[in-house]
C-alpha cells in the first residue's frame, strides 16, 4: 500500500530537513517542499514541456502521471498548487524543545547564582559539602567567608582570585585564638628567622626528592605578602562530618622548610642530645642509685617505683618526695641546726667603751667569745635604712667585725657603735610594729613592693593560712623573736626610744649572767623556729621537703640575685649543698642558670615552658607502654645518665607501612598558644 | 560475526567489570579522600561519560561519518549508560544530596536514565509488536497513507450513494466514520494493544448489515477493510509516534543535565582548591 514500486512513484519525504510541507499533515503534501528557511515553493503540479508546437504535462507519476486536462495555451500547468504554511519537522521540533529547556536551565542557573539575595540562599541551592561535626553549628557562609557577606557568587569569583583565605582565616581566629594571629607556627616572626638561620648553617641532610620537588606546586601554603598564613591550605573544610581537620599531609608541611624529606625513614634529620642533654629539671643520677644506693639499701631498682603515667597517659610522671624519696633524703634536708635568721653578733664592747661610745644592754656573752658576725637575713633587713647600709658596706670592706673593734679607726668604731643600735632598733620595730614592719624593711631592701602572700611563706609560715587571718594572729617567728628578746636584749624597749631621742645609755653587765644559765631550747627535732640561746641565734630548721620558708627565700633572693644587695649571699647559702647545711635543694633540684637575664629561677615542679621549637615535638607515651619495657627507649649510661634516644629506635616501628611517620606524629605545627576550644562570640 | 547473545554478555561482563573497579577504588579510598580526590575524579569522569553519551544523537546526525555503525553506537550508549549509573552512586555517597544545585542534578540524572531505560524498553517491545498488525510504514509517510484511505472510503460512500441509491451508508460514514478517517484514532488503545474501538466500529457496520441491499453489502465489505486499514494504520502511528516522541524527553533534558553537572563541576572545582587544604 505504502511502498512505490519505482523511486518516482513514491512521495518525496524529507525527515532529516527543518520543514515539511503544511499539506503533510493532511496527507496531501506538495512535491516540492519548503526551502531551507521555511517558505512555501508550491507553484503548479508540473511544469509543461513543449514537444513541436504542443505542451505536454510532466507530472510524474508519483503525482499521479500526466492529467487529462494538460497544460493551458500558454504552457502553464492548469493544477496549481495551493500554498501553505510550512511546519517545523519532527525532528526540528525536538531540537527546538532542546534548546528552550537548556535556555531555562541556563536562567534558572544564572538566577540562583548571581541573583539577588533574597531570591536565593547559598545554603539552599549550592552545597560544597558537609562541614566537620564541630563546625555544624555555622549556618551562614558569611561567618567565615568574608566575600560570601557581600553576594554568594561573589564567594566564587574571589576565590578564584585567590584573594580569600587570609581574609577568610581571620574569621576563624576569632573563636580559635591566637597570640599571633596568623604568623606560620603562631611564632613571632623573628623567633622563626632565628630558628632559620640555624637551620641554614646545619648541614642539609638530604637533597629534596623528585616528590617533594612538587611539594610546593601541589600545595599553596607560602605566607602572604604580609607573612601570614591561611588556615584553609591545611586545615580544609566541607570534605565531611568525620574529616579530621587536624590530619594533615605531610605535604602541606614541606614547602615552607629549608631541609625536606619524604618520611621519618627517609631523609629525617638524626636526633641530637635527646633526652641525654637536654637540661633536666631535676638532678637524679639513675646510673649510681641503680648500681650503687638501690643495692645498699637492699631494694629492687625500676622505672615503676618511682615514675608512673599521667592520667592521660601521654606524659610520665615522677612521684612526689614524699613517696619516692622520703626514706633516704629527708635526713639531708633537717640536717644541723638550721638556719640563721636573727642573731645578735659578738660585739668588741670594751673597744667601743674606749672610744666612748654607750652601747646600753648587751649580752656579756656576745663580747669576745662570740665570733659571730651579723646574719644575711638581719644585714638584710638592716640595710633597709640607707645609713646603715652604709655603715655596713664600710666594715665589710675594711674586714672589720664587730666582735673585734682593735685595729679599726675611730671612724669604723663609730659606724660599729651604730650598728650595733641599728640592730637593737631592728628588734624594737620588729616587736613594735610586728608585720608590717618586716614586710616595709624588705621591700626597702629588695627596692620592690613583696607580694602579700609572700611575706607568710618568708616568716616561715604557711601561707595557706587564708590572708584576713594574718593580722590577727601573732606569727611564730614574732613570738620567738619576743621571747629571744626577753632573754638577750631584756631592757632594748626601754633603751631604744632613749637612744633615738639622743640620750646616752650605758651598758649593762647584769643580762650576762642571766643569759649564762638561761640557754635552755636547743635545736627543733620537728623543723620550725628555734632559739640558741648559746649562739644567739634564731635558727629556722626546714620542716621537710619543699619547706615554705626555704622555697620562698630562695624564690625571692633569686629573682633578685644580683639586683638587690645582700639576695645573692642568701640565696648562696639556701642553695648551698654543703654536707652540713640544712635544705640542701640543689642536690636534686637543677641550680639555676647562671647566664639567665630573669635572676636564677629555681624549677621546683615538674611541668616548664620550653623553648618554642621544642614545642613543636610532641610525644605520647600511652601507646608506646608495652609490658612497661621503659629501658627500650631510655637506656641507662654511666657517664651521661641515659643514652641519648636515636632515630633508629623510632624507626623500629614507624615505617610508614608498620606505623604512621606522618610529620604530626611527632611535631605540632601551632608551637604559639592556640586555643582549641570554640570560644563563641 | 558476533552473536547477539555473546555479544549481550560480554557487553554485560566489561560493564561489572568496570563497576566493580569503581566499587573497589570507592571501598579503598578513605572517608576523607571520598569527600576530595575521590569524588573530583568520578565527577569528572561521570561527566565525561555522559557527553560521550550524549554525543550518539550527533553521530546520527552524521551518517557520513565512519565512527562505527549506528549499532556500535547504541550497544555503547546503552551499557555505558547502565555503568553510569553506579559511578552515580558512588559519585554522590548513595545518599540524598543536600544542596538545591546537587538536587536538581540528580532529579535530572534519575529523569534520563529512567527515560533511556523507558526507550530502551520500547525499543525492545515495539518492533516486535509492528510486525504484528498490518503493514509496516514510514512514519512521516502515514498522513498520505491516511489520506488515501479516506478518500477511498469515501469513493465507496459515492458508489453507494449512486449504484445502491441507498443513504444507509452515507448515514453511517457521516455519523461515525468521517471522525474515524480523518486523524490518528484510539491512540492509548493501541499502545495497550486493545482491539476493542476496532471491533466496535466493525459490530456497528455488521447491525447495518439487516437494512443493506445486496449491492450495499459488498460496499459495505469494502468499507469493512477500509477500517481494518486505517486501524491498523493507527496502530502503526502510535507506536511509531511513542518511539519517536520519548527522545523529547530524554535528550532535551540531557542537555540541562549536561549544563548543570557543567556548573556543579566547576563550583566544586573551586570550592575543592579553595577549601581541600591537606586534611586528609
Amino acid at each position: 500500500m505504502n511502498r512505490p514500486s519505482r523511486f518516482d512513484q513514491g512521495d518525496y519525504e524529507r525527515p532529516t530537513q527543518k520543514w515539511v510541507c503544511g499539506w503533510a499533515a493532511e496527507g496531501r503534501a506538495c512535491r516540492v517542499g519548503p526551502d531551507q528557511k521555511g517558505r512555501c515553493q508550491a507553484t503548479y503540479e508540473c511544469f509543461p514541456v513543449r514537444k513541436g508546437d504542443r505542451w505536454s504535462c510532466a507530472r510524474p507519476p508519483g503525482g499521479g502521471g500526466p492529467c487529462e486536462e494538460g497544460p493551458l495555451p500558454d504552457g502553464t500547468c492548469c493544477h496549481p498548487i495551493p500554498t501553505c504554511q510550512p511546519v517545523r519537522s519532527l525532528r526540528t521540533r525536538r531540537g527546538m524543545v532542546t534548546l528552550l529547556v537548556s535556555a531555562f536551565t541556563f536562567s534558572l542557573l544564572l538566577l540562583f547564582l548571581a541573583g539577588p539575595r533574597l531570591v536565593v540562599s547559598p545554603h539552599l541551592f549550592v552545597s560544597p559539602g558537609p562541614l566537620v561535626k564541630s563546625h555544624e553549628v555555622i549556618r551562614d557562609c558569611a561567618a567565615c567567608h568574608v566575600a560570601a557577606q557581600e553576594h554568594p557568587v561573589g564567594e566564587l569569583l574571589a576565590v578564584l582570585a585567590s584573594g580569600i583565605r587570609v581574609a577568610d582565616s581571620q574569621q576563624c581566629i576569632t573563636c580559635h585564638r591566637s597570640d599571633q594571629g596568623l604568623k606560620p607556627h603562631g611564632l613571632p616572626p623573628q623567633n622563626l628567622s632565628q630558628i632559620t638561620e640555624r637551620m641554614k648553617r646545619a648541614p642539609s641532610p638530604l637533597s629534596p626528592s623528585s616528590s617533594l620537588s612538587l611539594a610546593p606546586a601541589a600545595a599553596d601554603v607560602r605566607p602572604d605578602e604580609h607573612g601570614e598564613l591561611a588556615c584553609v591550605p591545611c586545615h580544609g573544610e566541607h570534605l565531611g562530618r568525620t574529616v579530621r581537620l587536624t590530619r594533615i599531609d605531610n605535604q602541606y608541611c614541606q614547602p615552607c622548610h629549608l631541609v625536606r624529606f619524604p618520611s621519618l625513614m627517609n631523609g629525617h634529620p638524626e636526633f641530637t642530645g635527646y633526652p641525654s642533654q637536654s637540661r633536666s629539671r631535676w638532678q637524679f643520677n639513675h646510673v649510681s642509685h641503680e648500681k650503687e644506693h638501690f643495692p645498699t639499701k637492699g631494694i629492687a631498682f625500676g622505672c615503676q617505683h618511682c615514675h608512673r603515667p599521667a592520667l592521660n597517659r601521654r606524659t610520665i610522671l615522677t612521684d612526689p618526695f614524699e613517696r619516692t624519696c622520703t626514706g633516704c633524703h629527708l635526713e639531708h634536708i633537717q640536717r644541723g641546726s638550721g638556719i640563721a635568721v636573727f642573731n645578735l653578733p659578738g660585739v668588741d664592747f670594751e673597744t667601743l667603751l674606749d672610744h666612748g661610745i654607750e652601747i646600753g644592754e648587751w649580752p656579756d656573752e656576745a663580747n669576745l667569745d662570740l665570733e659571730e658576725d651579723l646574719t644575711p637575713f638581719m644585714a638584710l633587713l638592716l640595710s633597709a635604712d640607707p645609713k646603715v647600709a652604709r655603715d655596713l658596706d664600710e666594715l665589710a670592706r675594711a674586714g672589720v667585725h664587730l666582735y673585734d673593734l682593735e685595729k679599726a679607726s675611730e671612724r669604723q668604731v663609730a659606724a660599729a657603735g651604730r650598728v650595733v643600735w641599728a640592730v637593737k632598733g631592728l628588734y624594737y620595730d620588729l616587736l613594735t610594729n610586728g608585720r608590717a614592719e618586716l614586710v616595709a624593711r624588705l621591700t626597702k631592701a629588695f627596692g620592690v613592693p613583696l607580694s602579700p602572700r609572700d611575706v607568710p611563706a618568708l616568716t616561715g609560715q604557711s601561707s595557706e593560712a587564708p590572708g584576713w587571718l594574718f593580722p590577727v594572729i601573732q606569727p611564730d617567728w614574732l613570738n620567738r623573736l619576743q621571747a629571744a628578746q626577753r632573754r638577750w636584749l631584756p631592757d632594748v624597749m626601754a633603751e631604744v626610744p632613749l637612744y633615738r631621742a639622743g640620750k646616752t645609755v650605758t651598758l649593762k653587765e647584769l643580762a650576762m649572767k642571766f643569759i649564762a644559765t638561761g640557754d635552755a631550747e636547743r635545736e627543733n627535732p620537728v623543723g620550725g623556729w628555734s632559739r640558741v640561746d648559746r649562739a644567739l641565734t634564731l635558727f629556722y630548721r626546714p620542716a621537710g621537703h619543699a619547706d615554705h620558708f626555704v622555697r620562698a627565700w630562695v624564690d625571692v633572693t633569686g629573682k633578685r640575685y644580683g639586683t638587690a644587695g645582700r639576695a645573692a649571699e642568701i640565696f648562696e647559702i639556701l642553695t648551698a649543698s654543703a654536707p652540713d647545711t640544712p635544705g640542701q635543694c640543689m642536690r636534686c633540684h637543677a641550680r639555676p642558670d647562671a647566664q639567665s637575664q630573669q635572676g636564677r629561677l629555681v624549677e621546683w615542679t615538674e611541668e616548664r615552658s620550653l623553648p618554642a621549637e621544642r614545642r613543636a615535638v610532641k610525644f605520647s607515651h600511652a601507646p608506646h607502654l608495652i609490658r612497661q619495657a621503659c629501658r627500650a627507649c631510655h637506656a641507662l649510661h654511666a657517664a651521661r645518665d641515659f643514652k641519648p634516644i636515636v632515630k633508629a629506635t623510632c624507626t623500629t616501628c614507624h615505617t610508614g607501612q608498620k606505623m604512621n611517620d606522618n610529620c604530626l606524629t611527632c611535631h605540632t605545627y601551632h608551637v604559639g598558644t592556640m586555643t582549641t576550644a570554640l570560644v563563641m562570640k | 560475526m558476533i552473536s547477539f547473545a555473546v555479544r549481550r554478555w560480554t557487553n554485560l561482563a566489561v560493564c561489572t567489570i568496570l563497576s566493580g573497579l569503581g566499587i573497589l577504588l570507592y571501598t579503598l579510598s578513605s572517608p576523607a579522600l571520598r569527600h576530595s580526590s575521590f569524588f573530583i575524579v568520578s565527577g569528572w569522569v561521570l561527566f565525561g561519560l555522559l557527553i560521550v553519551l550524549a554525543l550518539y544523537t550527533v553521530r546520527k546526525k552524521l551518517p557520513f561519518l565512519p565512527l562505527f555503525s549506528s549499532s556500535q553506537w547504541l550497544q555503547f550508549h546503552v551499557y555505558a549508560g547502565l555503568l553510569s549509573v553506579v559511578l552515580f552512586c558512588l559519585h554522590i555517597d548513595v545518599r540524598v544530596p543536600s544542596g538545591g544545585l546537587e538536587i536538581a542534578l540528580t532529579v535530572l540524572y534519575l529523569i534520563v536514565v529512567g527515560s533511556g531505560l523507558v526507550g530502551l524498553g520500547l525499543s525492545r517491545t515495539i518492533p516486535g509488536r509492528l510486525t504484528t498488525r498490518g503493514e509496516q510504514v514510514l512514519f512521516e509517510r502515514i498522513p498520505a497513507l491516511r489520506r488515501q484511505l479516506r478518500d477511498a472510503v469515501e469513493g465507496v460512500v459515492r458508489r453507494a450513494m449512486t449504484e445502491a441509491n441507498s443513504v444507509t451508508i452515507a448515514d453511517f460514514y457521516a455519523r461515525r466514520l468521517v471522525v474515524f478517517f480523518a486523524d490518528p484514532r484510539h491512540f492509548w488503545r493501541h499502545l495497550v494493544e486493545s482491539n476493542r474501538p476496532r471491533y466496535r466500529l466493525l459490530n456497528e457496520l455488521v447491525v447495518l448489515d439487516r437494512y443493506a441491499n445486496t449491492e450495499e453489502r459488498k460496499l459495505m465489505d469494502e468499507i469493512a477493510d477500509l477500517i481494518r486499514a486505517k486501524d491498523d494504520l493507527d496502530y502503526q502511528y502510535a507506536h511509531q509516534a511513542v518511539l519517536k516522541y520519548w527522545l523529547f524527553v530524554h535528550i532535551p533534558v540531557t542537555s540541562s543535565l549536561l549544563l548543570v553537572g557543567f556548573v556543579h563541576g566547576l563550583v566544586m572545582m573551586v570550592y575543592y582548591y579553595a577549601f581541600r587544604g591537606g586534611t586528609g
